[in-house]
This record gives structure tokens, sequence and C-alpha cells, in this order.
């Protein structure tokens, strides 16, 4: 059986019957279509199937499939489900339009199915069977699948994710919030979706919010992160850090904001605790330098009496003194007179840093020349000879480059040896080890060495000889306050250098002293 | 050491310290100057005895000082407030002034030459220094240079 029954039901009038066939053309049209196309009669038995559909069958030729039902073909529930709806729709005559079907093809592969059943009639009006057309749906449902896994797990993402989120729509009204938001401001998602997203800013940064929101939906502000103060709904203050990214519409047209919050309260607090103690700090210390100030002042004053009035009891009293008498105040003189001489070098250590230059240019082969011409007098009085080598060009303070090189020659002289003729040499070295390189500085370094043929020392006290009043000799030895190499290493380190020393007992002594020899412009402390 | 009318002049010190008066006492001694030297204990006091007033208002009709040693810190009136009151005062600023302290500090020495003071000199640690300052302090001002003829109080 070959012919087409016409749903239409009304008798085709073929204009050129010589021409075309009727169901020649039908077949030749349906076999091209993607669709599945059949025809049933009453009973479901096939009378027509298109290409499309004998592939998703397995069958070749038509004939293979005349007067056999789904029965052949599909799982028995399957097959039972298909003759059920058919039933129905030849009982009733309502077509069945449009269902998605889910099947399992013939490679055993699930796929989907749009599928429309509409009755056949007769002339009369009588149903004889069924014309149906399925079309494979699977890719779509397949895409629209994946979307939907995909908007689910960026739902949760956004919803479960520890981090607080918001979207804020064209007006600056929040459209969605996540949990970890919710909990963070201590509002339920309905408190905060439907209101700007302003009212939730701390009040004296509200107008501030609002009006930087309404520039960057206008897209006129370019997004970088920023702090931003929250209020919780008991009532708190939050530091929130936020990032934010600007929502297009396929035109390219900025249609919201979508928000990241951190809270960073305690960080800022932390940075706050950080910053008032380095200006805790900074007031300790200048307030140390002023004692030591004050205090290396005031002690003066007593002990400029103790003299003055020790000059007068011996220039006055002295023949009533008797010979131990004038021992005695000897003694105290020269006790007195040296506490002058301690009080005084304080005096100059703590004014190191109140009466420190800005820095310059400084010639150090000229500052030791300054130096050997200062120390003109104890030089010839040793015998010595001081010799000045290549030295460097640096950013520094003058005077207190002066003071450092005067105080490491006057020292090199100071501890020579006996049976030699003091011999101090100033040179640079220009490799430093990186063992001496100072840690905050990425500047060009060079190393400043003044070597002597002295006494040396034992270099098991090279901690100490740095420090305030550290000595190594009795005062019966050698004179000296114990400040020097103090005021040395107060100086490099103002400097960001740093200064060490090189020795052993009776092999002479090199200080080395490591400096950068540029300075960050406007660096003066 | 006199001036040309015969009277020797006064000079007036204002120190709160009563061993630096000692000691400034003992030095004009050593160095055999003739003319009195009178001690005023702070400001207030340097104040009232050049206006003549509290209690030294009955020396309304004597002569005022032909030269003031200050000392710079004082309780009540430090030296700084009375050197600026004595230099912007017509009656008093043509007094010569001298600073006599401790203090080295730059700017203490800026702003009292600032203010107008004639000389500023720091204590000397020694007795015997303290003598050389006094007599060439004598023999600079009393007898070198040509100080304005002796006012009382108008």
């Amino acid at each position: 059986m070959e012919t087409i029954a016409h749903p239409a039901s009304s008798p085709v009038q073929s204009p050129r019957p010589s021409l075309l066939d009727d169901s020649k053309l039908l077949r030749t049209l349906i076999d091209h279509l993607p669709d599945s196309i059949f025809v049933k009669d009453i009973e479901g038995r096939f009378l027509i199937a298109n290409l499309a559909h004998r592939r998703a069958l397995g069958v070749a030729a038509l004939q293979e499939l005349i007067g056999k039902t789904d029965c052949d073909f599909y799982p028995e529930a399957q097959a039972a489900q298909y003759t059920g709806d058919e039933q129905d729709v030849m009982s009733t005559g309502n077509p069945l339009v449009n269902r998605e079907e889910p099947v399992i093809d013939r490679a055993g592969q699930r796929r989907w199915l749009l599928t429309t059943k509409v009755p056949l009639k007769d002339a009369e009006g009588h149903v004889i069977g069924l014309v149906g057309i399925s079309r494979d749906i699977t890719g779509r449902r397949r895409a629209e699948e994946a979307l939907r896994e995909s908007e689910e797990r960026f739902r949760r993402m956004f919803e479960e994710a520890p981090v607080a989120y918001h979207e804020i729509d064209s007006e600056g009204i929040t459209r969605r919030v996540n949990r970890a938001e919710c909990i963070l401001l201590g509002f339920e998602p309905s408190d905060i979706v439907g209101k700007p997203i302003w009212e939730f800013v701390a009040p004296e940064q509200r107008e501030q919010s609002r009006e930087a929101v309404r520039k960057k939906l206008a897209d006129l502000q370019l997004l970088a992160p920023f702090r931003r103060e929250y209020v919780r709904r008991d009532g708190t203050h939050l530091v929130l850090e936020i990032h934010e990214n600007l929502i297009r519409d396929t035109r390219g047209q900025v249609v919201g904001i979508r928000s990241t919050l951190l809270d960073i309260t305690e960080r800022q607090q932390a940075e706050e605790e950080v910053a008032r103690q380095a200006r805790e700090l900074a007031r300790s210390n200048s307030e140390l330098e002023r004692f030591a100030y004050v205090a290396s002042h005031d002690l003066q004053e007593p002990l400029r009496k103790i003299r003055a009035f020790g000059d007068r009891l011996k220039g006055r009293c002295a023949e009533g003194l008797g010979e131990q008498g004038r021992d005695y105040l000897e003694r105290i003189q020269n006790a007195a007179g040296r506490m002058q001489t301690l009080i005084s070098a304080l005096l100059t250590f703590s004014r190191l840093k109140a009466q420190a230059q800005p820095f310059t240019r400084v010639d150090l082969a000229e500052v030791a020349r300054t130096v050997v011409s200062n120390l003109e007098t104890s030089i010839e009085q040793a015998g010595a000879r001081v010799e000045i080598g290549d030295l460097p060009v640096i950013d520094a303070d003058p005077v207190q480059m002066t003071q450092l090189l005067q105080n490491l020659v006057g020292n090199a002289l100071k501890f020579h040896r006996q049976e030699e003729p003091p011999l101090v040499r100033l040179r640079t070295q220009l490799a430093v080890p990186p063992s001496q390189r100072p840690e905050e500085t990425s500047a060009p370094l060079c190393q400043i060495l003044v070597e002597d043929n002295g006494i040396g020392f034992d270099e098991k006290y090279l901690d100490r000889i740095f420090l305030v009043f550290q000595r190594l000799h009795g005062r019966g030895e050698y004179e000296g306050t114990g400040v020097g190499l103090a005021i040395c290493r107060e100086i490099v380190e103002r400097h960001g250098g740093t200064i060490t020393a090189q020795s052993a007992p009776g092999r002479g002594a090199t200080f080395v002293v490591t400096l950068p020899a540029t300075q960050p412009k406007g660096h003066a402390e | 050491m006199t001036k040309k009318n015969g009277k020797p002049i006064t000079i007036l010190y204002a120190d709160d310290d009563p061993e630096d008066r000692m000691l400034v006492k003992d030095a004009w001694e050593e160095s055999r100057l003739a003319n009195p030297l009178h001690f005023v204990e702070d400001g207030e006091e340097l104040m009232d005895y050049l206006r003549r007033q509290g209690q030294y208002a009955k020396l309304r009709d004597e002569p005022l000082p032909g030269m003031i040693l200050l000392d710079l810190n004082m309780p009540r009136k430090d030296g700084r407030e009375a050197l600026r009151e004595i230099k912007a005062d017509p009656s008093l600023r043509q007094i010569p002034t001298v600073v006599l302290t401790t203090s080295e500090a730059e700017e203490d020495i800026f702003r009292a030459y600032d203010l107008g003071v004639n000389s500023f000199i720091i204590k000397p640690v020694t007795f015997q220094s303290l003598v050389e300052v006094t007599k060439t302090l004598g023999r600079y001002w009393l007898e070198i240079v040509e100080l304005p003829r002796e006012r009382a109080v108008p």
C-alpha cells in the first residue's frame, strides 16, 4: 500500500498529473526531512515511514516495516506507552502536540524526542489512523540541562561562598545577596534585597557611597578595591574591603555591579595598632633623646659647682688642708674632670639625631684630610702616619662623616703599640660581601676601611665595643669615655649602613664601615 | 671703673642660684673691681629693681645700674622674658645687658641676640676662668666703652 492519505482529507486536485505523481513527490519530500515521520492505521500498523524514521527503527526498506507495530521494534514498556498514546489520539480525535519524550535508541543511548501525533481521518471524518512526527531534541535538552546545572553550580557558589557577595542593579538597588553577607551584616536576605545598597553604609560615608555607585554605574569611574564602613543590624560598625565587577548586558551597557566584601575590621584595627605603636615608639624615642640631653645638661650644673668650689678650696684654703687634704682634693678634681668629659660625650651622643643635617654629596677623601688636620697634634705626639687612599663621594651628613672618621682615626691613634709608631690607613673596598650588606637598602654600597697596626682586640668583644660606655681597657691604661664607637655606630646606622671590625690582640684592627653610596631623595633620617 | 660724675656705677646680677651668686661675687672681688655688685634672684625681682617698684620703691631717686648680668633659667620670670621687657622699655633698653648662663642651646643664643642682648657668655667651668671672664667684662664695659649717662627712673 503506497498511497498517502491526506490529513486535510480533501482530495488533491493535481493540476498537472502527468508531471507530478503525488505519492512520489511526497515520498521524496518526507525522505529528505530530518524529522521522523510515519503513518499508522487504526491498529497501529505502519503504513508509511520516512527514511529518518526507518533509520531510527533500524529498517532499511519500507517493505520490511509495513504491517508491523511498535511492539516489533521497542522494548515492551515503551511500545505499550506509544500504543496507549496513539489509541488515545485515535479514540478521542485529540492530537498530541509537541510532547518531549525520553527514548533509548538502538545504540542504547538515552535520547529526547519532540513528538506530535495527529489523527488521520477519511472523507467522512472517521479516524482511520494517525500521522506521527518526531524531532530529535537530545542536543537541545542536553544544552538546557548543562545550562541548568551550570546555573545551579554558580548559584550555589554565590550562595554558599564563605565570602560576602551582593549584586545591585542599575539603580543601585540590591538584587541578590548571599548567605555569607547576610551573616556578616546580621540581616535576612529580604531585609537587604530591594533596598539601595548605601542604606547599609555607615551614615558618614553614605552620600559618598551613593555618589560612587552612581559614577560606576554610569561607567565614569574605574573600579578599584576600596574600603567602606558598613553598619550591622545590631548597630555595630565593620570595615569592609570591597572588590567590584560591572555587570553588562549583551550590548555592553552597564546594568549593575557585583561586589565581594571582605571584613577587614580586625586587619584595620591591627594596622591602626601598629601605626599607634610606631607613633608611641617614635615618641618614647624622642623623649629618651630629650631625656639624655636634659639629663646630661642638668648633670653638668652640679659638676660645675664641684669644680668651681674645688678651685676655690685649692686657691684659698690650700694651706689649711695639709698634704693629704690637697691630695684628696686633687682626686676630687680629677674625678669631676672625667665626669665632665663623660657627660660631654653623652651630650654629643644624644645630640646626634637632634642636630642631624640633611644628606648632601660628601667627598670622604676631603673629610679624611680635615680629620687629619684636626688630629694634627695627636698625630705628631704619637709619631704616627695616616695614609689616605682612594675614598668615594657619597650621600651623607658631612658633619657626621667628619665625626665618624675622626673617632675611628682617633681610636687607631690611641690604641697604638708602644714598640711601633702608629700607622693608620683609610681606603675603600669595592666588593661588599653579602653578609655585610645592610638589609634595608638596594643602593650601591661602598666600604670604608680604617686599618691600624695597634694593640687590636679579641673579636669576642666585637658586640660590646659599639655600645655606649663599654670599654675594654682600664682607665689607667687608656683614657676614654666609651662613647666614641657608639657614636660611630649611631652615625652609620642613621645613614642606613653597618659598622664592624676585624682584629686580634696585638695584630692591629680594621674597622669596616659599609654605607649606601646614594640615599633616597628627601631622605634625612 | 668710675664714670665721669665720679661715682662708681652699680652692676646688677640676676641669678636664682646662690652658689653662682657667691662664685661671681668672689670672682668680682678677685678681679679687684670696685663697682658695687647688686644681686636679684629672679626676673620679677629684677624688673622691680629696674622699675623701682615693690621692695625697691625707696630707691626711686637712685641712679639705675650701669650694666645687667642675666641668667636665663630662673623661676617666676626667666631671663628670656626679663630680657624682652628690658629691651622693649625705652627707659631701660640702653643699659648694657650680658647673658651669663649654662645654656649652650643655639636657639637661646640666637633669641637673646635677636632681643637685643649685648653679649652672651656661657658660665665657665673653673673658678679661674670665671675670674678671667669678670676681669674682661669689667675692663671692656667699665673702662673701654663709653656708656650713656646714668639717669634716675623718670
